[in-house]
C-alpha cells in the first residue's frame, strides 16, 4: 500500500537532486579556486551591476581577456573588508562604489591595498577625489528633491523650513551628518568650511540641533534605507525631501513630476578599493586604472546618474544626460564637497547625539 | 508446573515515593493471575515493569527462564492491552492487528490468515477496513484483545482493560476474555481494582496494597480466609467484631465478643492464630443465619434490627448488638412472611468455622 | 518481605544497567545541542568575547561602561522590548480568534484556511514591507478608499508611526502565533466546554472558565515565540516606523558595519541577550516552562510554584473571573433587548468566529495579493495604481540566468536547511517533551538564543569560524548558518505537536514487538507528520527569506533570491520584485494542489 508513494517520493528527491546538480554551480563542500586570470568585484548590486558591467567589466574582458565577475555586497562593506582581511579568506578581489568616508576609515584601519596612481587618466582626476588607497570614479550629491506638482517656488533648504509659507509634507534622512549639514544651511550658514567652523564649538552643535528641533514636528518621514527615498518621492508620500541625486533622478526618469535643486548640495566621492592582502591585487590595480578612462566613465553614467570624476568623460556624454550629473560644471559650481575628515572624527558622537535626540 | 514468569525482589521508586516495595511473585504457565488493589497500590507499576515500559530500580524479572529485567519491551514476547486500548488511530483495524505480525516479519499470506482468523474469534470480521475511531468502545476493546493475542505472546498483560465499558458490556467481555484464555492457553496478568471482576475471572488473585503484596491466593482463599482486615474488607462485605482472647474450650478457641459473650472459632481454620494485641473477628454477612428461639448454634447473639433491604434473591439486614456494635447479615428471601422487621430483637448465629480472627481493629464494616 | 529502602545491595548491579539505559536516551539531545555548540555558541562567544577585552587582550569593561554613559542604548532596548511586547499582544489578540476558528471547523476546511494563514510566509519581507507602504501611505490605497467612501476628510497617518510598525510586525508574526496556538487548541477535549454548559455555565463562562484556561499553554508558547522573534527584528520598524521605533538590532548593526567596533557591538548584544534571558526566566517562573515544553500545567499545587507563580496564578484567576462575568453581563444585556433564539445560538457563534477569522486572514493575505496586479503593470516602479498590461517584468525574471539560479539556490538551500533542522531538532523535541531534568529551562533558553541575536552577529562569527575550515562561499556553509536560527523554530513546533501525543501508543507498539526505530517509523512519525511538515515549512521559509548570512557566507560568486531581490531593490523597487512574489505564490499554490491531489489519490486506494 505504501510502496508506490515511497517510490514516487524517492523519485522526486532524485529529480530535485538532479536539478540541483545541473543548475547550481556553487560548490557544496569547498569552493573552486578562481581561474588565475579572473577578477571578482563586489558592487552594491542592482543598477550598479548593470552600469559597471556595461562600462567596466565587459570592456575590460574584451581588452585584456580577464573576466570580471560581479557580486553583491552589504551597503556598508567595512565589516566585510575586516573579516576578509583578518581571516585572509577573500570572497572578492576589489570593490567598487565605496564612499570616500568609508575608504578613509578602511585606510585608517589598515584594511586596504595601495593602488597604482600612475598614468594620464588618473592624473586628470582632481586630487580630492583620489588618494594612495582609493580612486574615486563617481560623484553623488545630497540635494533637495521636491514634487513639482505640489511645491511651487521651491528650491532651497531654507524653503524646507518655511512650513507656513510653503506647506507640504517633508521628509528627512535618518542620518546625523546629512541632517546636520542641511539644518545649518537652512539656518543661514554658508555651505562648505563655514559649516565646520560653526561645528567646532558645542554652541554650534546646539545651534544645529535647535534648527532640527524646528523641523521635527513637520517631518512626515525619516527615511533610512536608500530605496525608500525614491519610493517616497514616487508615490507622493512626501512633497520635499533631501536625498542623493541619483535617487531623485530615478524617480524623475520614471516619469514622476519632481525636480532637483542643486543649490547648497554637498557631494561625496565613491570609487574603488582593494582589500589588503588580496591575492589578485595586481590585476585589481590594472582594472582600476582601466576604469579611470574618460570613455569608460562616460559609459557608466548611462545607467547611473553619478558624476564621472574624470572631466574628460563629458566629451562622450549626451548633453541632456550631462546636465543631470553632479560633476557637470554648472551643478558642481553650486555644490561643495562634504568634509570626510571632519565627519570621520565626529561620526560616533554625532550619531549617538542624533539618535538620542530622535528618540526624545 | 513450570514458572512462566518469575519476579524477584523488584522495586521502584519515584523520588521519595516508593511506588513498589520489594516484590516477588511466581506465575505458572497458563495461569490467569489478577493484580487487584486500590489505586496507588503499585499494581500498575508492577505491570509496567513486566512490560518493560518502566525500568525497576532493583530486582530481577525472568520470563520463560530468561532474565528480562532490562530487556526492551519488544524483545520480551509479551502482549499488552492498555486501559484506553491504544489502537493506532492512523491504521485500519486490519493493519492494527497485522502490526505485531509485520514486526515479526511474517509472510503476507500468513499475516492475512492470522488476522482473519482472530477477527473471526472476536466476532468482528466485518470491521477490518475501518479505522479505530469508527468503532464502539466494546468493539475497540475486542480489537485490542485480538491485536495482543494474534501473535500468541507467551504472556498477555492487561491494564484495567474493561474500565471504560458499561456494566453489561463488561460482564460480556469478562466471559470473552475467559473464553479466549481457555482457548489459547495463554498466561494472563490482569490488573483491576474491581474485586468482583477479579474473583470471577482469576485462577489466583494477587492483592496489592501500599506498594506490596497483601495476599496471594485463589479467590476462595482470599474470600474465606483473608489474612488481614484490608483483604477481608476489600473482597466483600464483612462484619468486624472487636474481641479479646479468652482461652480454649471444647476444641474451640474462645474470644470475648463486644457484648461480653463468648465467640467460638475453629482453631484448624487458620494457623498461627494471632496471640496478642487488638484482635477482630470477621464474619461474612451471608454466613450469619437468623435462629429460631431455641435453635442451637456454635455462636449466637441477640440483635435489634434497625433496617432491612430486600434486593431480590437476598434480604439484607442492618442490626446492632446490645452494646451498639453494627452487624450486617443477609438471608435468602424465601417468603415474604419469614422476615424480621425493624425494631424487632432476634437471635442470630454462625458457625465457628466461619469466624476468622484477624489482627487489628476496624471502625465499622463494609 | 523486607522494606526496601535500606536493604538493596543485591539490586544495585542491575540497577546501574537500567540507569545507563535511561541516560542513553539523553543522546537525543546530542545532535542539536552539539550542532548549536559548534556552529553557534563557540563562534558567537568568540565575537562576544571582544566586548570584555581590549586591544591588548586584557580584561576591560570600557564597552559596558559606555553602554550606560548615554541613555541611548538602554532607551532603545526598552523601546525594543516595548515594541516586541505590543507585537506579541497584537498577535495573540488577533491570532486567537483565527486559531479558535481553525480548531472548531472540520479538518477539511481547516487545511484550506491554514494555507491562507501561511500566505505571508511566501512573500519576501522586502516586498511585504513595500506593499504595506503602498497600502498605508498618505495617498495609499486604504486612505484613497476611506476618502472615496467619505469616512475621512484628511488622510489618516497609518505609517511612519507606531501603527505602521504594529501592522508590519504583527503581519509578519501572526502565522507563527496562529499555528502555535492551534496545535494546543486541537488537543482540547471538545466535550469539556459542553460539560461546563451542563453544569450551568453560560456561553461566556464556559469559554472563559473552561476553554480559555485549557488553551493557555498554546497562548503562552505563541507569546514567547513571537516575543523573542520580534526582539531581533529591525527592517520592518525601520521601513514602516518613525525614529521613535528604533530597534536595538539596528544599533548593533551600526557598530558592526559602520564603526567596526565589534567589542561594543558585542556589549550591546550581551545586554540584549541578558534582557531576553531575564524575560525568559520570568516567563518560566510565572507561567511555567511546561507551557512551552508540554508538561502538565494543570494541577500544580500553589506551594510548588513560588511567589511569582502564585501571584501570576492569582492575577490570572481575577482576570478570568472579570472577563467571564463581563461576557455574561453583555450576553444578559443582549438577551434583555432581544430574546435569544436558542435553536440558532450555535450558528450565530460560529458566524462571529468566521467574521473575526476571515478579517484576520484577509489582513494576512492582503499584501501578497496586492502585489499581483503590480507585476503586470507598465509602471517603471513599484506604485499603485498599476497602469496598462505588461509582461516585461516576468520576461526580466525568466531571461535572467542570475534570477533563475538565485531562485534555484534559495530553494535548494531552504530544502536542505529545513531537512537538516528537522533531522537535528526532532529527536531533541521528542526528548525535551518527555523528560524532566535539571537545567531544562536553561537549556531551552540556550536553544532559543539564536533567534534573539541579530543575524549579523551569527554571520560575522561564522565567517571567522568558516575561514579556518574553508566553508566560506559554499552551500554547506550557508545551510549550516541557516540551520542555526531555524533549529529553535523546529524544536518548539515539534514540541508543541508532541504535547498532544499519546505516549501510550508508543508503549503499545513496543509491547507488540516493534523496536524503538520501528515504533518511530510506523507509529510516531505518521502521527506527528503534520507537525513535522509545519516545522519543515517554518524552517524553509526562514531560510528562504534570509539575507544577512547569505551576504556574508555565500559572499562569493553565487547569489540567493533574497540577496538578488535586495540588490535589485537597491536603487529602485521595480515591479520585477512583484513578479517574483507572484511567481512564488503560483509555485506554492501548485505544490499545495499537487500534494492535495496525491493525498486524495492515495486515500482513495
Amino acid at each position: 500500500m505504501t510502496d508506490k508513494t515511497e517510490i514516487s517520493r524517492r523519485g522526486l528527491f532524485r529529480g530535485v537532486a538532479a536539478i540541483g546538480a545541473a543548475g547550481v554551480s556553487l560548490p557544496w563542500f569547498s569552493r573552486t579556486a578562481h581561474a588565475a586570470k579572473t577578477l571578482v568585484c563586489a558592487d552594491p548590486g542592482g543598477a550598479y551591476t548593470t552600469a559597471f558591467q556595461e562600462a567596466f567589466y565587459g570592456p575590460f574582458k574584451e581588452e585584456t581577456g580577464i573576466a570580471v565577475t560581479s557580486v553583491a555586497r552589504r551597503g556598508y562593506p567595512a565589516a566585510e573588508f575586516k573579516a576578509q582581511v583578518e581571516t585572509r579568506s577573500y570572497n572578492w578581489d576589489l570593490s567598487g562604489g565605496i564612499s570616500a568616508d568609508i575608504a578613509d576609515f578602511l585606510r585608517a584601519s589598515d584594511l586596504v591595498e595601495e593602488i597604482d596612481l600612475s598614468g594620464d587618466d588618473i592624473a586628470a582626476i582632481p586630487a580630492d577625489m583620489k588618494n594612495s588607497h582609493f580612486l574615486g570614479n563617481g560623484l553623488y550629491t545630497f540635494i533637495l528633491a521636491y514634487r513639482t506638482d505640489r511645491m511651487k517656488n521651491f528650491g532651497t533648504f531654507a524653503d524646507l523650513w518655511d512650513f507656513d509659507g510653503k506647506p507640504g509634507r517633508r521628509g528627512m534622512r535618518r542620518f546625523a551628518r546629512d541632517s546636520i549639514e542641511v539644518a545649518l544651511r537652512a539656518d543661514g550658514v554658508a555651505p562648505g568650511e563655514d559649516i565646520y567652523k560653526v561645528l567646532s564649538t558645542p554652541e554650534g552643535w546646539d545651534r544645529a540641533f535647535n534648527k532640527l528641533a524646528e523641523i521635527k514636528p513637520h517631518t512626515h518621514v525619516w527615511w533610512d534605507s536608500a530605496p525608500q527615498s525614491t519610493q517616497l518621492l514616487q508615490t507622493g508620500e512626501v512633497d520635499a525631501c533631501p536625498m542623493p541625486n541619483a535617487r531623485a533622478q530615478t524617480a524623475i526618469d520614471n516619469g514622476v513630476p519632481a525636480a532637483i535643486s542643486w543649490e547648497g548640495g554637498f557631494y561625496s566621492v565613491e570609487g574603488w578599493a582593494i582589500p589588503k592582502g588580496s591575492p589578485k591585487a595586481d590585476i585589481a590595480r590594472q582594472f582600476i586604472k582601466f576604469c579611470a578612462r574618460p570613455d569608460r566613465q562616460a559609459a557608466y553614467t548611462k545607467h547611473l546618474t553619478n558624476g564621472p570624476t574624470n572631466p574628460g568623460a563629458y566629451a562622450f556624454i549626451d548633453p541632456a544626460r550631462a546636465r543631470t550629473l553632479p560633476s557637470f560644471p554648472e551643478n558642481l559650481a553650486r555644490t561643495v564637497p562634504v568634509n570626510d575628515t571632519f565627519w570621520g572624527k565626529h561620526k560616533e558622537m554625532a550619531d549617538v547625539r542624533f539618535n538620542e535626540w530622535l528618540l526624545k | 508446573m513450570k514458572s512462566k514468569l518469575s519476579i524477584k525482589n523488584v522495586w521502584k521508586s519515584y523520588g521519595s515515593v516508593t511506588a513498589l516495595k520489594e516484590t516477588s511473585l511466581e506465575v505458572p504457565e497458563g495461569e490467569f493471575l489478577t493484580l487487584l488493589g486500590p489505586s496507588g497500590s503499585g499494581k500498575t507499576t508492577l505491570l509496567m515493569a513486566l512490560a518493560g515500559l518502566i525500568l525497576p530500580d532493583g530486582g530481577e524479572i525472568w520470563i520463560d527462564g530468561a532474565l528480562a529485567t532490562y530487556a526492551p519491551s519488544h524483545e520480551r514476547d509479551i502482549g499488552m492491552v492498555f486501559q484506553n486500548y491504544a489502537l493506532f488511530p492512523h491504521l485500519t483495524i486490519y493493519e492494527n492487528i497485522a502490526f505485531p505480525l509485520r514486526m515479526r516479519r511474517m509472510r503476507e499470506a500468513e499475516i492475512d490468515r492470522k488476522v482473519r482468523n482472530i477477527l473471526e474469534i472476536v466476532r468482528l470480521p466485518h470491521v477490518a477496513q475501518r479505522f479505530p475511531s469508527e468503532l464502539s468502545g466494546g468493539q475497540q476493546q475486542r480489537i485490542a484483545l485480538a491485536r495482543c493475542t494474534v501473535y500468541q505472546p507467551s504472556i498477555v498483560l492487561m491494564d484495567e482493560p474493561l474500565g471504560a465499558l458499561d456494566k453489561k458490556l463488561r460482564d460480556q467481555m469478562q466471559i470473552e476474555i475467559k473464553t479466549l484464555h481457555n482457548e489459547l492457553k495463554t498466561t494472563i496478568l490482569y490488573v483491576t481494582h474491581d474485586q468482583e471482576e477479579a474473583m470471577s475471572m482469576s485462577d489466583r488473585i494477587c492483592l496489592m496494597n501500599d506498594g506490596r503484596i497483601q495476599q496471594l491466593g485463589t479467590p476462595n482463599d482470599l474470600y474465606f480466609t483473608p489474612n488481614s482486615i484490608f483483604t477481608a474488607l476489600f473482597l466483600g462485605g464483612a462484619n468486624m467484631l472487636p474481641v479479646a482472647r479468652k482461652g480454649r474450650e471444647n476444641g474451640f478457641d474462645v474470644y470475648e465478643g463486644p457484648g461480653g459473650g463468648p465467640i467460638h472459632v475453629s482453631p484448624a481454620e487458620r494457623t498461627p492464630q494471632p496471640a496478642a494485641g487488638d484482635l477482630s473477628i470477621m464474619v461474612r454477612p451471608e454466613h450469619i443465619r437468623l435462629l429460631a428461639n431455641d435453635e442451637p448454634a456454635e455462636n449466637s447473639a441477640q440483635v435489634r434490627i434497625r433496617d432491612s433491604v430486600m434486593v431480590g434473591p437476598v434480604t439484607r439486614y442492618f442490626a446492632e448488638l446490645a452494646d451498639g456494635t453494627d452487624v450486617t447479615f443477609t438471608q435468602l428471601t424465601v417468603s415474604p412472611t419469614r422476615s424480621a422487621s425493624p425494631g424487632e430483637v432476634v437471635r442470630i448465629g454462625w458457625a465457628a468455622a466461619r469466624s476468622v480472627v484477624l489482627e487489628g481493629r476496624s471502625n465499622g464494616h463494609d | 518481605m523486607t522494606d526496601s529502602a535500606l536493604a538493596r545491595p543485591a539490586a544495585t548491579r542491575t540497577a546501574t544497567t537500567g540507569r545507563k539505559r535511561d541516560r542513553m536516551r539523553g543522546w537525543a539531545l546530542v545532535p542539536s545541542v552539539g550542532f548549536l555548540l559548534v556552529v553557534f555558541l563557540v563562534p558567537v562567544s568568540q565575537l562576544l568575547w571582544l566586548s570584555v577585552v581590549n586591544a591588548g587582550g586584557e580584561f576591560d569593561f570600557v564597552h559596558y561602561e559606555r553602554l550606560f554613559s548615554s541613555t541611548l542604548y538602554v532607551d532603545v532596548l526598552s523601546n525594543t522590548l516595548k515594541i516586541a511586547l505590543w507585537t506579541t499582544i497584537a498577535c495573540l489578540v488577533a491570532g486567537y480568534p483565527v486559531a479558535y476558528l481553525l480548531a472548531s471547523v472540520p479538518p477539511s476546511s481547516r487545511s484550506g484556511l491554514l494555507i491562507w494563514v501561511m500566505v505571508p510566509f511566501w512573500t519576501s519581507f522586502l516586498v511585504r514591507s513595500f506593499a504595506w507602504m503602498l497600502l498605508l501611505g498618505r495617498d495609499g490605497v486604504i486612505n484613497q478608499w476611506l476618502a472615496a467612501l467619505g469616512v475621512v476628510e484628511q488622510p489618516l497617518k497609518l505609517m511612519y508611526n507606531f501603527v505602521g510598525v504594529m501592522v508590519g510586525m504583527s503581519h509578519a508574526m501572526l502565522p507563527i502565533a496562529v499555528l502555535t496556538m492551534l496545535s494546543v487548541m486541537q488537543s482540547i477535549n471538545p466535550n469539556l466546554p459542553k460539560a461546563a454548559s451542563t453544569l450551568g455555565a453560560g456561553t461566556s463562562h464556559a469559554f472563559w472558565r473552561v476553554y480559555f484556561p485549557l488553551s493557555l499553554p498554546g497562548v503562552a508558547a505563541a507569546g514567547l515565540l513571537v516575543f523573542i522573534t520580534s526582539v531581533g527584528f529591525f527592517i520592518t520598524p525601520t521601513l514602516l516606523g518613525s525614529p521613535r521605533e528604533m530597534m536595538i538590532a539596528q544599533l548593533i548593526i551600526i557598530q558592526i558595519e559602520e564603526m567596526l567596533n565589534w567589542g561594543f557591538a558585542g556589549a550591546i548584544s550581551v545586554m540584549l541577550l541578558a534582557a531576553a534571558f531575564v524575560i525568559f526566566y520570568l516567563f518560566d517562573r510565572v507561567l511555567g516552562m511546561s507551557a512551552l515544553t508540554g508538561g502538565a500545567t494543570h494541577g500544580k499545587t500553589a506551594a510548588k510554584k513560588g511567589l511569582l507563580g502564585r501571584l501570576g496564578a492569582q492575577a490570572g484567576r481575577y482576570f478570568i473571573a472579570c472577563v467571564s462575568w463581563a461576557g455574561w453581563g453583555i450576553a444578559r444585556a443582549f438577551a434583555m433587548i432581544r430574546k435569544p433564539r436558542y435553536d440558532r445560538h450555535r450558528e450565530q457563534r460560529m458566524t462571529a468566529r468566521w467574521v473575526l477569522g476571515i478579517a484576520v486572514i484577509v489582513f494576512l493575505a492582503l499584501p501578497s495579493f496586492f502585489v499581483v496586479p503590480l507585476s503586470f503593470s507598465e509602471n517603471r516602479f513599484f506604485g499603485w495604481p498599476p497602469r496598462g498590461f505588461s509582461l516585461e517584468w516576468y520576461e526580466a525574471y525568466f531571461n535572467s540566468p542570475i534570477w533563475r539560479e538565485a531562485t534555484l539556490r534559495s530553494v535548494l538551500v531552504g530544502l536542505c536547511t529545513a531537512a537538516l533542522a528537522v533531522l537535528l531538532g526532532t529527536p531533541a523535541a521528542l526528548f525535551l517533551s518527555r523528560q524532566e531534568f535539571f537545567a531544562k529551562t536553561a537549556l531551552m533558553g540556550f536553544i532559543l538564543s539564536p533567534i534573539v541575536l541579530p543575524n549579523i552577529i551569527v554571520a560575522v562569527a561564522l565567517f571567522y569560524a568558516y575561514s579556518h575550515v574553508g566553508l566560506i562561499g559554499t552551500n554547506i556553509g550557508l545551510v549550516l548558518g541557516h540551520t542555526v536560527f531555524t533549529l529553535p523554530y523546529v524544536i518548539i513546533t515539534v514540541m508543541a505537536v508532541l504535547k498532544n501525543y499519546d505516549h501510550r501508543l508508543d508503549q503499545a507498539a513496543w509491547t507488540l514487538g516493534a523496536s524503538r526505530a520501528a515504533t518511530f517509523r510506523y507509529i510516531t512519525l505518521p502521527l506527528i507528520k503534520t507537525g513535522l511538515i509545519t516545522a519543515f515549512l517554518f524552517a524553509f521559509v526562514r531560510s528562504f527569506d534570509e539575507l544577512t548570512i547569505a551576504l556574508f557566507i555565500s559572499g562569493g560568486v553565487a547569489t540567493t533570491l533574497p540577496r538578488q531581490m535586495w540588490s535589485e531593490a537597491l536603487l529602485n523597487i521595480t515591479p520585477t520584485l512583484a513578479a517574483v512574489s507572484t511567481l512564488m505564490l503560483v509555485f506554492v499554490a501548485i505544490v499545495i494542489l499537487l500534494a492535495e491531489f496525491i493525498g486524495r489519490r492515495s486515500r482513495r486506494r
